[in-house]
C-alpha cells in the first residue's frame, strides 16, 4: 500500500466536499460579519454611554451662547467626551443631585459686562463633592474654556463695534452688533473637525473594528471545521485497520487525511477572503486595512495559525467522529476558546489568570498573532507549528489505539 | 503436523483476561476452515491477530516456513483480511476504491478474468460506494482485499446480513479461490458458510477444538451453548 495512493483518494474525497463546504462557509461568513458589526456597534454605544453629561445654565436667547456650546461640541469631532444639556438652574441642581449629570456650568447673564466693569461675576462650574479624577479635571478645563470663549467672542465683537463707530459712521452700530455676532459665531465658532480623536482601541495601534476582525476571524476558522464534518463523520474504522495491515500505519493515515483537509481549508479561506469585501459592503461596514497582510513576514505567521487550528479541529474529529457528537464537540470547543481567548470580547478585559490561560490556548495564540500582524508588532509561527505537530501526534496515537481495539 | 504451515501456540491477553490460550492448528493449501464459537469467544480477535491488526501475545503463524507474525512484509503480500464491516470510502466510486489497492493494469486484468470478474464487481464500477447495496459493498470489499494475489484469506462473517443469492455468489468466489490453492479461514455463525468449509473448528475458552459438523444446526447450537 502506497501512501501516495491513499493521499490521492483522500484528496478526491475532499474535492467532493468542497462545494458543500463553500456554501456553508459563506453562510458562516454572513453570520460572522453580522456578529462583528453588532459587537462593534455595541462597543461604540457603550462608549457613547460613557460620555459625560454637563448641564448648561445660560441665556440661550443670545445667539452666540448656543453657538459657543454647539461649537464646543463640534470641536469634539468624535463627540466622544461631552454632552451639553441646556436647562434651568433648579433643574440642573436636581439632575446633579440625581447624578444624571456630572456637573453644570452657569454663565451669568451679565458675565461679560461684569468683566469689563472690573467686578467679575464669574462663570460657575458646579459639581458634587468627592468628584475627582479625569472627569473633574476635564470639566474644570471646560469651565475655563467657556469663560475664555465668551470673553474672546465679546472682545472680537467689541473691537468690531469700535471699528464700525469710528470708521463707518453711516452704519447703525446697534443694528450692526447682532449681524457681527452672528457672522463671527457662524464663521469661527461653528467650524468643526478642527481636530480628530483617534481611538487606539484594545491593543496598541489597533482599531476596534480590526481587533474584532481578528477575533471573529479566529472564531470563524474554528467553527468552519463544522462545514467539513462530512469528511470526518463517515470514516470507516475497518478501513483504518485494513490500511494498517497493508503497511499504512496510523501516522501515515493521519497525514494523508490531514493534508487534503488543510488544503481544502486554505482554498476555502481564499474564496472567503475574496468574497469578504462584498459582504462588508453589503452590511455597510468598512473592511479593515489589508496592507499588513501584504507583508512577506505576515504569511508564515498566517499559515502557521491556520495549520494549528486545522490540526486542532482534525484532532477533535479524531476524538469524536460521530456526526452529531463530533459537530457538538467542535462547536463547544470553538465557543469556549472564543470567549476565553478574546475572540468576542477583548482579552484585556479579563482577569489576569484568564488572560494567561487564554494566551496558552490555540485560539489565544491565533488572536494575538493576528492582532500582532495588523498592529505591526508581528506574530509567532513556531508555537502554532509546535501545537499543530502535537495535535497530529495525538491524532495518530488515538488512531492507533482505535485500530488495535 | 507440517510445521511449515500451521498456527503454533497463539496467545493473546487483554490485561488479565486471556482470550487466546495457545491456539494450535495445522494449515494447508486449498483448505477452507470455519471458526465457530459463541459471541465473545475470540474469533475476530484471532483473525485480527493473524492479519496483523493487533499484536500477538506469543506464538507463530507459519506459512511456507516463514513466521508471518514476524515477517510483516511477506504477510502483507500473502494475507488478505476482510473485516466484519465494509472498509470502503463512501464518497468514491467502486473504481476509485479498487484503485486504492490495485494498480491499473492488474485491476483491469482481474476485472476481465480474475477474482473481480468472479465477484461481479464490474457491474457497478462507476457507482459511488455509499450508494451500493449491502451485497455489492461486501463484494467490493472482498475484491479490494484480493488485490496482490494473496494466498491466505481471513474472513470475518463475510456473508452476514446478505440474501441467499449474494451469499451463494460470494461462496462460489471463495470456492474458486480455494480450488486455486488458497487457504480460507472464516469466522462464522452462518450455516451455509459452515457447510461449504472442509473443517469446522470450535473456539471456546481460548482454545481450538475440531467439530464434526454434519449439517445438524441444533446439535451445534447445543454444543455452543455448553462451550
Amino acid at each position: 500500500m502506497n501512501g501516495g495512493t491513499y493521499l490521492r483518494c483522500q484528496a478526491k474525497r475532499a474535492l467532493r466536499v468542497l462545494p458543500q463546504m463553500l456554501i456553508l462557509s459563506l453562510l458562516l461568513l454572513s453570520v460572522g460579519v453580522l456578529l462583528g458589526q453588532m459587537l462593534t456597534q455595541r462597543s461604540q454605544q457603550e462608549e457613547s454611554k460613557k460620555k459625560t453629561q454637563v448641564g448648561v445654565v445660560a441665556d440661550r436667547s443670545l445667539s452666540f451662547v448656543s453657538q459657543i456650546f454647539d461649537g464646543l461640541e463640534n470641536f469634539d469631532a468624535s463627540r466622544f467626551a461631552l454632552d451639553f444639556l441646556f436647562m434651568e438652574e433648579e433643574e440642573a441642581l436636581k439632575e446633579l443631585r440625581a447624578k444624571k449629570i456630572s456637573a453644570y456650568i452657569v454663565v451669568p447673564d451679565d458675565f461679560v459686562i461684569s468683566v469689563y466693569a472690573g467686578n467679575v461675576n464669574p462663570v460657575r462650574y458646579v459639581t458634587l463633592s468627592g468628584a475627582s479624577g479625569t472627569t473633574a479635571q476635564l470639566l474644570t478645563e471646560v469651565g475655563g474654556a467657556v469663560s475664555r470663549l465668551f470673553l474672546e467672542a465679546e472682545s472680537a465683537l467689541v473691537g468690531a463695534r469700535s471699528y464700525v463707530v469710528e470708521e463707518l459712521p453711516e452704519v447703525d452700530p446697534d443694528a450692526a452688533d447682532q449681524a457681527l455676532a452672528d457672522r463671527y459665531t457662524a464663521l469661527t465658532l461653528s467650524r468643526d473637525k478642527l481636530y480628530r480623536v483617534e481611538i487606539l482601541g484594545y491593543a496598541a495601534s489597533l482599531s476596534t473594528e480590526t481587533y474584532y476582525f481578528c477575533g471573529i476571524g479566529t472564531l470563524f476558522l474554528m467553527l468552519w471545521a463544522i462545514s467539513c464534518s462530512p469528511l470526518f463523520s463517515r470514516r470507516s474504522r475497518e478501513l483504518c485497520r485494513v490500511l494498517s495491515v497493508r503497511g499504512l500505519g496510523s501516522v501515515k493515515q493521519v497525514l494523508c487525511e490531514f493534508l487534503p483537509f488543510l488544503v481544502l481549508m486554505l482554498v476555502g479561506l481564499s474564496c472567503i477572503l475574496a468574497a469578504s469585501g462584498v459582504f462588508f459592503r453589503l452590511y455597510g461596514a468598512e473592511p479593515p486595512p489589508m496592507d499588513p497582510l501584504r507583508s512577506p513576514r505576515a504569511w508564515p505567521v498566517l499559515l502557521s495559525q491556520v495549520l494549528m487550528l486545522c490540526a486542532m479541529e482534525f484532532f477533535l474529529f479524531e476524538v469524536e467522529s460521530a456526526p452529531v457528537e463530533g459537530i457538538l464537540l467542535q462547536f463547544l470547543c470553538a465557543v469556549a476558546q472564543g470567549y476565553i481567548c478574546g475572540c468576542v470580547y477583548p482579552y484585556s478585559f479579563f482577569p489576569k489568570g484568564v488572560r494567561i490561560l487564554g494566551s496558552l490556548l490555540p485560539a489565544g495564540v491565533a488572536v494575538r498573532s493576528f492582532t500582532g500582524i495588523f498592529s505591526g508588532e508581528g506574530g509567532v509561527w513556531l508555537v502554532p507549528t509546535l501545537y499543530a505537530l502535537a495535535f497530529l501526534a495525538l491524532s495518530a496515537l488515538l488512531r492507533q489505539r482505535r485500530i488495535s481495539r | 503436523m507440517d510445521e511449515r504451515n500451521a498456527l503454533i501456540d497463539i496467545r493473546k491477553s487483554y490485561g488479565k483476561k486471556e482470550v487466546l490460550k495457545g491456539v494450535t492448528l495445522p494449515l494447508g493449501k486449498g483448505q477452507a476452515l470455519a471458526l465457530a464459537g459463541p459471541n465473545g469467544s475470540g474469533k475476530s480477535t484471532l483473525l485480527r491477530l493473524l492479519a496483523g491488526v493487533i499484536p500477538s501475545g506469543g506464538g507463530e503463524f507459519r506459512w511456507r516456513g516463514e513466521d508471518l507474525l514476524v515477517n510483516r512484509a511477506l504477510a502483507r503480500k500473502l494475507v488478505a483480511y476482510v473485516p466484519q464491516g465494509t472498509p470502503l470510502i463512501d464518497e468514491l466510486t467502486a473504481w476509485d476504491n479498487l484503485r486504492l489497492w490495485y494498480d491499473r493494469q492488474s485491476l483491469e486484468q482481474s476485472l476481465s478474468e480474475g477474482m473481480l470478474r468472479q465477484l461481479g464487481v464490474g457491474d457497478f464500477l462507476k457507482t459511488t460506494a455509499g450508494k451500493l447495496s449491502g451485497g455489492m459493498r461486501k463484494r467490493l470489499s472482498i475484491g479490494c482485499a484480493m488485490s496482490g494475489q494473496p494466498e491466505i484469506l481471513l474472513l470475518d462473517e463475510p456473508t452476514a446480513a446478505l440474501d441467499l443469492v449474494c451469499k451463494q455468489a460470494l461462496l462460489d468466489a471463495f470456492d474458486l479461490f480455494r480450488r486455486q490453492g488458497g487457504l480460507i479461514l472464516i469466522a462464522t455463525h452462518d450455516l451455509l458458510e459452515l457447510s461449504c468449509c472442509d473443517r469446522v473448528l470450535l473456539l471456546s475458552h481460548g482454545t481450538l477444538s475440531p467439530y464434526d459438523y454434519d449439517g445438524d444446526a441444533r446439535r451445534l447450537a447445543q454444543v455452543l451453548e455448553q462451550a
